[in-house]
């Protein structure tokens, strides 16, 4: 049977040829699409990890990074310092801005730092070192055409592009980069805001501990003296932005992912459905010599499944042809597709969706009179 | 001839309803992609477009207000106020953040409402109360489900805990939910004083509102004064924006993957009636003619793979939404004259590789048994 | 030894009830025995192809019993019935029914699939199978590209694969040219006489009467031994066609003389000027 089957693949092999097409352009965007919702995550998630620290303080009661407007008092960087075990705290905040023309205006998230939680996948430029310097992400500098050395007029105030990152978007929007004399010099100088109290100055600290320091232990040291703080490990708080960023699109991305597998499925069904509808004369003669149904189902299951694992390299070269098709024009977005869990997902997705698929041309071979070999064509 | 061709698709009616039927699916996909997307966008302006303020103030510089901040003196409402033409003008305090409602975090707008705000609060209550007093949050509906929560549970934002005293209708997006709670408590949240962040004017009657939006930004120092049409499209801008593009590479997925079945179809299609295609081309039929037959044959194949995706979008979206409370799936005109355009290109390209195999029928063929 | 291989005994078949309800094979019994060769002829629409796929465990007859080798096929069901066809009948169709994908060789040993020991046991034979039907040089070749005559014999090397008491062939000339008929013809014969198989044979080439052992006729679903019938063959009187008087349907009397003709024109041409078209006494 394996042979038949595999005789039936290479004989009508432009046949073949599209439904591994088909089947792999299917499973492509099955992981495309999940694959856009990993990125969604990882962004998240990296967006935190980057910053770099061994604890990140928040105001009390904030537990996430991007979304939430954290504020913290300026006097509890002083206070951590001063806790045994704690290296250094370096101060962070971060606020949205809208760049660009009217009508063409798109949310930039300014990240402030002082010593630590810059940019750290620069791919052209240098790091931030004046207050009038800005590194921003490749997805920004592509949107607007920015390369180093131009202007970023935000509120009448014109930083520089000074350097470009990779990997700096969440949520839909891209990072840039300034430092905090960067974030006086543009209250000072421009309108951005009415008071100094409307600015978060203070958002969050990346905590550095001495060697050997636990992170766990310490953070509660850190909880109880300092007041109206949480203390996370970067880890923690980048969960909880992937876990924020998951109760947002996951609604959606699981409705389009399922609804992909539901394609996938019919698709496949539907091909191999038409495949086996144009061959119901062999199966007719294959009845006629004697063949039982459950063998002949067998054959093209079995076609099916040798078609859909034709089908699944393919699908992911495809997968991975979005990814950098998106990668490289749309830098803002991640697809992931190669993620161990969302593989194995889409793999035993796929092979499900191929075994409901072929069971529905079964009914045809089921249904084949073995009299229409008497028949001629 | 054409009689030919219709009786061949109709004999073959299971694989040409079966090859439609995948390429439909792929149409479904881009169709749901195209209203979820809608759907969101329109999500995302419709506390503005709820509140059909004729002007909107904000700090000098804003221009629209999702994902933004704006902060403007507290003593410029009262300069609102006495411009000629405003009629009734309602601050409100706005913040982007997350509030935890169940077990989890949820982005949202979050909008303080003085005491007299009742202009800028819930349009439709589902439950309990339409305004908040101090300590008190209004949130969507639709998390009642979702996060499990009731009325009288508690909620934080940032260290502050609010009692659930309402839920509101038509206030739940992925990027956008809009929580209520009073100006007083938003205050103290973001630390500020003495501020607000948009001011929603109603003018008088027959006062023209980009007059009036002219006026207010000529005497009201350092604000921005937009009509609603403009505060509409600005943010509604920022929305499209922001997944228009993930939304343009998906729908070029969906084609070629539309494109590939309807190849596919159209390729068994042309391989099963290959012997009455010698036939013809025996008889005499030009390659042109029979060309025609293979344009009409993969438009007929879309056309039913459009219907197919119409009907079935049109039984997916309310049975989507009502599944999946926390998407929301808008069909428009424009969606479904996209599809009809997408299926007219998939018929299109489609037809190139069956008439590639037509012109290498060979007419002899029709002498082999 | 001779013995009956096949029984047939009051067969009936029937489609479709009340007013679209057709009597395909009535009452027909019969007995084959190995080493025979039947002919089965008749008209178009007579039923020999319904009999046919009754006989070879492809269709139930509505009533009546099929006594095939010792087994009653006519009251299996569809999931014991492949069995039956895959050891005991061997069929040959007249468009031949191979699967394109698979090569001569392939397609012969297709069937060996299905027995114990598989194509690999069943590799010698097809070996022996190839050579005796002269397609040793085409067995590597895809049907597409073999002539008729080839196919058909890829077709009866398959059909013998599994060495079945029984060969079923239907039409199995009826696609091919004069001279690969006669050849598939003999090999028909050497079958039946050299390896004691009963083959029943359905077709309209009266030269296969030549090598049959018995030819049944079946007209409007009942079969008659047309041995013991009187045989003249005559010619059409306008066109000259030669017409067998025995089933010949198309008569006219003219005075004291009973007329045959090959088709209602011919007879009606013979009305309008009897004169010009008379036979000499």
């Amino acid at each position: 049977m394996w042979q038949f089957a595999v005789d039936q693949i290479i004989y009508h092999r432009i046949r073949s040829a599209l439904t591994v097409a088909a089947i792999g352009a299917a499973i492509a965007v099955t992981l495309g699409l999940r694959g856009f919702e990993l990125g969604l995550y990882q962004q998240s998630r990296d967006a935190v990890l980057d910053r770099g620290g061994q604890l990140i303080m928040t105001q009390s009661g904030v537990s996430n990074f991007i979304a939430a407007r954290s504020t913290l008092p300026q006097q509890v960087r002083a206070d951590v310092e001063a806790i045994e075990g704690v290296k250094l705290a370096h101060p962070m905040t971060g606020f949205w801005v809208m760049y660009g023309p009217a009508g063409y205006r798109y949310p930039l998230l300014l990240m402030v730092y002082d010593t630590l939680g810059g940019p750290t996948h620069l791919i052209a430029g240098r790091q931030v070192q004046g207050s009038r310097d800005m590194v921003v992400d490749i997805g920004f500098a592509k949107r607007f055409a920015l390369q180093i050395g131009d202007p970023v007029v935000i509120s009448g105030y014109a930083f520089r592009v000074v350097g470009i990152t990779s990997g700096s978007a969440a949520l839909f929007s891209t990072f840039g980069f300034i430092n905090y004399d960067g974030l006086i010099d543009l209250f000072l100088e421009s309108e951005i805001a009415p008071d100094i109290s409307t600015f978060p100055l203070l958002g969050i600290m990346l905590i550095e501990l001495a060697e050997g320091v636990n992170p766990v232990s310490i953070r509660k040291i850190i909880e109880a003296r300092v007041p109206a703080v949480d203390v996370y490990t970067p880890a923690e708080l980048a969960q909880q932005d992937v876990e924020l960023g998951e109760n947002l699109f996951g609604p959606i991305m699981g409705v389009l992912v399922n609804l992909s597998y539901l394609i996938g499925m019919l698709v496949i069904g539907l091909i191999i459905y038409a495949d086996v509808n144009a061959r119901r004369r062999n199966f007719g003669v294959m009845k006629a010599l004697g063949f039982p149904y459950r063998l002949i189902a067998r054959s093209v299951i079995l076609q099916t499944l040798i078609l859909v694992g034709l089908a699944l390299p393919l699908g992911l070269c495809l997968g991975g042809l979005i990814a950098v098709v998106i990668d490289h024009y749309l830098p803002v977005y991640r697809v992931v597709i190669l993620d161990i869990g969302g593989l194995l997902q889409t793999l035993l997705g796929v092979c499900v969706m191929s075994l409901l698929g072929s069971l529905l041309p079964l009914r045809v071979i089921a249904r084949t009179d073995p009299m229409l070999v008497f028949q001629v064509e | 001839m054409y009689k030919w061709l219709w009786q061949t698709l109709w004999q073959q009616k299971t694989g040409v309803l079966s090859g439609a039927g995948s390429v439909a699916v792929a149409l479904v996909l881009v169709v749901i992609m195209d209203a979820s997307f809608v759907g969101e966008s329109r999500q995302t302006i419709a506390y503005i477009e709820k509140m059909r303020a004729d002007v909107w103030v904000m700090q000098h510089g804003v221009s629209n207000m999702h994902m933004a901040s704006s902060y403007v003196w507290d003593w410029k409402l009262t300069k609102v106020r006495q411009v000629a033409g405003v009629k009734r003008a309602t601050p409100i305090l706005y913040m982007n953040s997350v509030f935890a409602a169940g077990k989890r975090n949820w982005f949202s707008y979050v909008i303080g409402l003085p005491e007299d705000g009742q202009r800028a609060g819930p349009w439709a209550v589902s439950s309990g109360k339409a305004f908040p007093a101090r300590g008190e949050i209004l949130l969507p509906q639709v998390l009642e489900k979702a996060a499990g929560i009731k009325l009288g549970d508690m909620t934080r934002i940032g260290d502050h805990s609010f009692r659930i005293v309402g839920f509101t209708r038509d206030t739940f997006s992925m990027s956008n939910s809009i929580a209520f709670v009073s100006f007083d408590d938003l205050q103290d949240l973001i630390a500020v004083s003495g501020s607000l962040s948009y001011i929603l004017v109603d003018a008088e009657e027959g006062v023209d509102a980009k007059a009036l939006a002219t006026r207010i930004e000529s005497e009201v120092d350092k604000v921005t004064a937009i009509t609603h049409e403009q505060f509409l499209a600005n943010d509604y801008q920022i929305g499209l924006l922001m997944g228009a593009e993930v939304l343009s590479i998906m729908t070029l997925i969906g084609i070629i993957l539309a494109v590939l079945i309807a190849v596919f179809t159209a390729y068994l299609q042309v391989d099963r009636c290959r012997r009455e295609l010698a036939i013809l081309k025996t008889v005499g039929f030009p390659n042109r003619t029979l060309y025609g037959m293979m344009l009409l044959q993969s438009m007929i194949i879309s056309l039913l793979a459009l219907i197919f995706t119409l009907v079935s979008v049109f039984i997916l979206t309310p049975l989507l939404t009502a599944l999946v409370p926390m998407i929301n799936l808008v069909l428009t005109e424009a969606i479904l004259l996209r599809v009809s355009y997408i299926a007219l290109l998939v018929s299109l390209l489609a037809v190139i590789p069956p008439a590639w195999m037509v012109a290498r029928v060979d007419p002899l063929t029709a002498f082999k048994v | 030894m001779v013995s009956t291989i096949l029984s047939a005994s009051h067969l009936h078949k029937e489609y479709g009830s009340g007013n679209t309800r057709v009597v395909a094979v009535d009452d027909v019994s019969m007995e084959i025995a190995t080493g025979e060769l039947v002919l089965i002829m008749g008209p178009s629409g007579s039923g020999k192809t319904t009999l046919l796929s009754m006989l070879g465990g492809i269709l139930t007859p509505s009533s009546g019993r099929i006594l095939l080798a010792g087994l009653d096929i006519s009251s299996m069901n569809e999931a014991q019935l492949p069995a039956i066809r895959a050891a005991k009948v061997g069929f040959i169709f007249q468009a031949f029914n191979l699967l394109d994908a698979l090569s001569a060789r392939d397609n012969i040993l297709l069937p060996a699939h299905l027995m114990p020991g598989g194509i690999k046991a069943a590799a010698p034979r097809a070996d022996d199978l190839i050579r005796r039907l002269g397609i040793e040089k085409r067995q590597h070749a895809l049907p597409g590209t073999l002539s008729g005559g080839e196919k058909q014999r890829v077709a009866i090397a398959r059909a013998l694969i599994n060495q079945p008491p029984l060969i079923l062939a239907d039409e199995p000339t009826g696609n091919l040219d004069s001279q690969s008929g006669l050849e598939v013809m003999m090999v028909l014969r050497d079958i039946a006489r050299d390896e004691g198989r009963a083959v029943i044979l359905v077709t309209h080439d009266p030269r296969v009467e030549a090598i049959a052992d018995r030819i049944l006729w079946l007209e409007d679903g009942v079969l008659r031994d047309r041995r013991e019938e009187q045989h003249q063959w005559l010619n059409c009187p306008v066109c000259r066609m030669k017409i067998d008087t025995w089933n010949a349907k198309i008569r006219h009397r003219a005075g004291q003389r009973e007329l045959v003709f090959c088709t209602e024109q011919c007879k009606q041409k013979f009305i309008q000027q009897p004169e010009r078209y008379m036979p000499a006494e």
